[in-house]
């Protein structure tokens, strides 16, 4: 019996310091912000689009109670493409002639899935 | 009038009554969030918006959901809250905010039956908060169309996004601030 309950304590430590440890290699993702000049039209798009994959992108892959299996996004490409945004009228929001390439990370740092956020990081 | 002007003005014309019966039709495309809405933030716990669709549609499934999240920036300034709406088949999902959620709250109302909603009817959805604290919070109004994921039934921990491209986007983006009402509006 006790024997048994060590091997469940065990097990469900090796599991928490698993998922530790896979929480914080994920953590260390780059945001992908930093790769451009701060309050460059690139750096907003970035951080809009990384947060709006957090909050919409995520959806697409687990429902809400899930979100903390895919803790971090990160931006790899923010590129000017000048008439793509057909959503918004001009002036809606800034910079929408940009689009972001941003990608999900789960436990690990594996990477999940890409989006393409067009209009400025304002639609995905 | 040389014939380089006359052509210029024909060309200009030809712009001007292009664009003139261009803008209704692109006002109709279908699209599955209002296009017009207004958002009033009362400068303490209520923000209600009041929206429209000019044409819905463009569903990326048979049986598709909505969702309006007010997502919040500052994750102290409100705890929790409760929805009412008058979309069709509506749903509360106040209770998902914050779960896990990291820098950001997503307060969620939803609609589980948005493909039924009447053009050029005003519908309401209305974000009663609780608790908090703080002076100010960046917000984005956000759609998202959702589909029943990991259960048949109507139920917000069914829900998922519907699809990874043309599923989902910012309707209004700004601050609140405490102590101060404000209305915006949204108009694509």
């Amino acid at each position: 019996m006790v024997a048994s309950a060590r091997r469940w304590v065990g097990l469900l430590l090796a599991t928490t310091v698993l998922l530790v440890l896979g929480w914080a290699m994920t953590a260390t993702v780059d945001e992908g912000r930093q790769q451009f000049a701060a309050g460059s039209p690139e750096w907003e798009v970035a951080g809009t689009a990384r947060w709006n994959t957090l909050s919409l992108g995520r959806r697409v892959l687990l429902p809400g109670a899930l979100f903390f299996l895919l803790p971090e996004v990160g931006v790899s490409e923010v590129r000017h493409e000048p008439g793509h945004c057909t959503e918004y009228p001009p002036g809606s929001f800034p910079h929408l002639d940009y689009v972001a390439e941003t990608r999900v990370y789960t436990f690990f740092r594996v990477p999940v899935r890409t989006f393409t956020v067009r209009c400025g990081g304002n639609y995905l | 009038m040389t014939r380089i002007q006359k052509t210029c003005a024909f060309a200009a014309l030809t712009l001007m009554v292009g664009a003139l019966v261009a803008l209704p039709a692109a006002a109709q495309t279908p699209k599955q969030y209002p296009q017009y809405g207004t958002l009033n933030y009362n400068g303490a716990h209520l923000v209600q918006t009041d929206f429209y669709w000019r044409a819905i549609g463009n569903w990326h499934t048979s049986d598709p959901a909505l969702e309006l999240d007010m997502n919040l920036y500052n994750v102290d300034y409100f705890d929790s809250c409760t929805i009412s709406s008058n979309m069709p088949s509506w749903y509360d999902d106040c209770g998902f905010a914050g779960v896990m959620d990291s820098g950001y709250e997503g307060f969620g109302a939803g609609s589980y039956k948005p493909e039924t909603a009447k053009t050029y009817q005003y519908y309401y959805a209305d974000w009663n908060f609780s608790g908090g604290s703080g002076l100010s919070a960046d917000f984005k109004l956000s759609w998202q169309e959702m589909k029943h994921t990991f259960c048949w039934f109507d139920a917000t921990g069914c829900m998922g996004g519907a699809c990874s491209s043309g599923c989902g986007g910012v309707l209004k983006s700004g601050r609140l601030n405490w102590g101060t009402s404000q209305s915006v509006t949204w108009n694509y």
